[in-house]
């Protein structure tokens, strides 16, 4: 991201064309591909808008998330317990995942996760 | 309730707008609205309403006129920095639609004064700069049982919701705990209120002469990539402010 640009970037995941082959012989290995859309404060400090991850659950994909670019936002984004902190809204298909529940939320290929907090500007 | 010539000709637009019409029309003349804030988002909504022909608009805000509000704030002008925001858009509304009954009232809205000023409204407009009056406006909102219609900014992005008490979830429900304040102040390009304003005086509008509304869903504008996402919103049980009822 250049230094002072509101970040509208993408994140891949770099993928090989092995991995596609495998993930064909292999379905019970494969990780379905997720869109995961970013807001605000988290699109500032990741520099990213939009990112391709992969992972079976919400849970997976947010500690990719955390760490998939150069700044590690694992401590804005998780308690210390390890749950999603409670002021940002998590939506899968634009329906509200509870984020307490995050590790059992299942995602399926092509789905769209949400993250954002509230903003206040006015 | 019939219309003027004069009222004829100057809503003739939006007369042939339907769903809106001669009836939609009279209910915009009975309406009563309060917008909180003359800011960014609280001016454009503001001028659209009185521009429609609110009957009754009431807006609050305790702020002065500052050189950094008029990257946004297109109402203002630069000789007039250091004047309050409220008198300012009281004179520039007066102007725009003399027929609209405007009351500003210069003061910080909180807990003690919010409830009995929106009690005389039939519905209120969240144009407000912090978490800590959002939250508070939608307790009153919900205790008074009057519309809310909440907006906010950041950067190029915007969120926009319609708040019903009437068995809708409220502003906690959809964000149960209140993010830590940012440092210093939020970026703020300046068409981006402008944007979001303007999509709360039309759900303002749509509210009145009964069209359908955004009620129950949260809308986010992503300006930056143009794009918009739909969040529907649904009651938490626990929600201190709505919850069970």
């Amino acid at each position: 991201m250049a230094g002072n640009q509101w970040p509208v970037t993408e994140y891949r995941i770099p993928r090989s064309a092995l991995s596609y082959c495998l993930a064909a012989a292999l379905p019970r290995y494969y990780m379905p591909k997720i869109t995961v859309m970013i807001y605000t404060t988290l699109r500032k400090r990741l520099g990213i808008s939009k990112a391709e991850l992969e992972g079976r659950t919400v849970h997976d994909l947010l500690l990719k998330l955390a760490v998939s670019c150069k700044t590690d936002v694992s401590e804005i984004l998780f308690e210390k317990d390890g749950t999603v902190r409670n002021h940002f809204v998590l939506t899968l298909n634009s329906d509200i995942v509870d984020n307490r529940k995050t590790r059992k939320a299942k995602v399926r290929a092509g789905d769209i996760l949400h993250v954002f907090p509230p903003i206040s500007g006015g | 309730m019939s219309l003027t010539p004069a009222e004829r000709e100057r809503y003739s637009r939006q007369l042939a707008v339907p769903g809106i019409g001669l009836r939609g029309q009279a209910k915009l003349k009975n309406a009563s609205v309060l917008v909180v804030g003359a800011g960014g988002l609280g001016s454009v909504v503001a001028a659209y309403l009185a521009a429609a022909g609110v009957g009754r608009l009431g807006f609050a805000d305790p702020g002065l006129l500052e050189l950094s509000n008029l990257n946004r704030q297109v109402f203002y002008r630069t000789r007039d920095v250091g004047r309050a925001k409220v008198a300012l858009l009281a004179a520039f509304l007066k102007k725009l639609n003399p027929a609209s009954r405007l009351e500003p009232f210069r003061l910080k809205m909180d807990s003690e004064n919010l409830v009995p000023i929106l009690k005389t409204y039939k519905l209120v407009v969240d144009c407000t700069d912090n978490f800590e009056a959002r939250f508070e406006m939608n307790k009153a909102c919900f205790r008074a049982r009057r519309i809310l219609v909440h907006g906010a900014v950041y950067g190029f992005e915007g969120q926009l919701a319609v708040l019903d008490p009437r068995g809708g979830p409220c502003l906690r429900c959809a964000f149960p705990q209140t993010p830590p304040p940012i440092k210093g102040f939020t970026s703020v390009p300046g068409p981006v209120p402008g944007v979001l304003g303007a999509m709360q005086a039309a759900e303002v509008v749509k509210l009145i002469c009964g069209l359908p509304s955004h009620s129950g869903r949260l809308t986010i504008f992503d300006i930056a990539v143009g794009a918009t996402h739909f969040v529907r919103l649904k009651k938490r049980r626990n929600c201190p402010v709505c919850g069970g009822r």
